[in-house]
């Protein structure tokens, strides 16, 4: 299989010059553009694999190109680097058809991690499964806009971190994802925060479970959690 | 019309003061009231007065009562705009280190990759690294103290005395050598339950107890007290340590303030600031009392839920 392509959109020189090495290192063909609109310029004639698109550029900015990206039915996957964490600004990455999105400063091997999800996900055809509301797996089933979770039609109540815990481990099945990961995405304060604020919200999802299948989140010793089972979109 | 007016304007305060002339000569209102920093003997003094030298005195306690609340409300609406600036100010700083912070990190990885790093570079990019990481850090805190906002914590019921020992804890992990003592009330009854978001008041209580150890010499206490009265949990964390000048303590709560007699010691200057920031969005209070060379005591009051029943 040749190498994927990918195409980096950053105004910033200096990091498209430490980021292009880097890339290529991990195994990728890296093409680069300074912003949206020489972006779409090289897309006339490159296909790449998947893109990395920094948020705030001058000329044409990150949500526009992936908007008009979107709009064209370019589907080609899209990793957002943004600057702001709120979970708003999250959210909206995600709405505007992003396949995921990552803050700056962001840890190299996240990164690389993350391009590598992506590109087996869409290597399987899938959509993301953060452009749909509803992620069932067996008999649970989760309601990403009014934030409620189901055991077949029973409605179980948790923390608002320990939902946001489950939904992001749901959007990731089978996939690991590391405690630091999770402070970033659900408390927002990596350092901060310390990681055993994470287990207490784990066992407080398993405890929900119980009557149902604690173990379909797996513990990955040091490191962080597995969502194991299957997870499939709904409308 | 007008003179009706003016009458009924200078009638309401007067008739007001008779009114509490007339309750504390009854002694239905305190025997002690305060005014500014001054505390009236009020039942003494009204006893004393007659009706009508009550409610002169009264008329002279209202005025004082009035212009007090007016002094105090434009001195919030200017301490909130000063709030508003800093943040903004924040926002700024965070955004325009960002891409830097990104690109050191990036660089750092890509150098570890060149073939041939002698053990010196080696350790150069090890601190390197890691002051990169304390950077990181030092953004993030500073995110959080701009962002930091009421809906952003949790408000469910939570165990005080889980989060005080989880926060001892972390602190003793990161301090070995040192002896931390808690004490958390046990009798009659347990310690109550409050409500708020236990994330963020283990950062609270581990940032008071962080700024105890670091200054504090190994030989000094450490120490952690929570009780509750019925209606409010008070928490204290005392050490006997360097103290804080008492000219610097009226401003040890800003960011990035840091006392004229810790600058050998390293800090950033967020960690009260944070705390007052966590314990303010709970409703709650925090003060500190200190002695130079003496020790600090950082007290936090936490309200308690209303009974169910």
């Amino acid at each position: 299989m040749s190498k994927p392509t990918l195409l980096v959109v950053d105004d910033e020189a200096d990091l498209l010059a430490e980021l292009k090495p880097l890339l290529e290192r991990s195994g990728f063909a890296v093409a680069t553009a300074p912003d949206g609109r020489r972006a779409l310029d090289s897309l006339q004639h490159l296909t790449p694999d998947l893109i990395i698109l920094d948020v705030l550029m001058p000329h044409m900015d990150g949500r526009e190109l992936l908007r008009r990206l979107r709009k064209a039915g370019n589907w080609t996957p899209v990793i957002l680097l943004t600057q702001v964490g709120t979970p708003a600004e999250r959210a909206m990455s995600l709405q505007e058809g992003a396949d995921d999105y990552l803050n700056k400063p962001f840890d190299p091997i996240e990164l690389i991690a993350r391009i590598e999800a992506v590109l087996r996900r869409t290597r399987r055809g899938d959509a993301p499964l953060s452009s749909f509301r509803r992620l069932r797996s067996g008999q649970l089933s989760i309601d990403r806009q009014t934030r409620q979770a189901k055991l077949d039609d029973d409605a179980f109540s948790l923390t608002a971190r320990a939902f946001a815990v489950l939904e992001h481990l749901m959007l990731n099945p089978g996939e690991i994802v590391t405690r630091q990961r999770l402070l970033d995405e659900v408390w927002g304060w990596e350092h901060a925060v310390e990681t055993r604020a994470v287990d207490i919200r784990i066992s407080e999802i398993r405890k929900a479970l119980s009557a149902y299948q604690p173990g379909c989140i797996e513990t990955i010793v040091g490191t962080g959690y597995r969502f194991i089972h299957e997870v499939v979109g709904h409308a | 019309m007008r003179r009706a007016l003016i009458l009924s304007l200078a009638l309401i305060p007067a008739l007001l003061s008779f009114a509490i002339a007339y309750l504390f000569q009854r002694g239905a209102i305190a025997d002690f009231v305060w005014s500014g920093t001054y505390q009236i003997d009020a039942a003494g003094l009204f006893s004393r007065a007659g009706l009508a030298g009550s409610a002169l005195i009264a008329f002279i306690l209202l005025t004082f009562w009035w212009a007090e609340g007016r002094a105090e409300d434009t001195f919030q609406a200017e301490r909130n705009m000063q709030e508003e600036t800093r943040r903004r100010f924040f926002r700024r700083l965070d955004h325009e280190l960002k891409n830097p912070l990104t690109i050191i990190k990036l660089g750092i990885a890509n150098m570890r990759h060149t073939p041939e790093i002698s053990s010196q570079q080696q350790a150069s990019l090890d601190r390197i690294g890691q002051q990169a990481g304390r950077l990181q850090k030092l953004v993030e805190d500073m995110r959080w103290l701009s962002e930091l906002e009421a809906p952003r914590l949790e408000q469910a019921p939570v165990s005080l005395a889980e989060i005080l020992a989880d926060a001892v804890a972390l602190a003793r992990a990161a301090y070995p050598d040192r002896a931390i003592d808690l004490a958390v009330q046990q009798a009659p009854w347990p310690l109550a339950d409050i409500s708020g978001d236990r994330d963020m008041l283990v950062v609270v209580f581990r940032n008071l107890l962080d700024n105890a150890l670091k200054y504090s010499t190994p030989g000094d206490k450490v120490a952690v007290r929570a009780a509750d009265d019925g209606q409010w949990a008070a928490v204290e964390v005392a050490d006997t340590g360097i103290g804080i000048p008492d000219a610097d303590q009226p401003s040890v709560f800003e960011e990035l303030y840091r006392g004229s007699n810790v600058q050998a010691i390293a800090g950033s200057g967020l960690g009260l600031a944070l705390a007052w920031r966590i314990i303010k969005l709970h409703k709650g209070s925090i003060r500190l009392r200190s002695r130079q060379g003496q020790g600090t005591v950082v007290t936090v009051r936490l309200k308690l839920p209303a009974p169910r029943d």
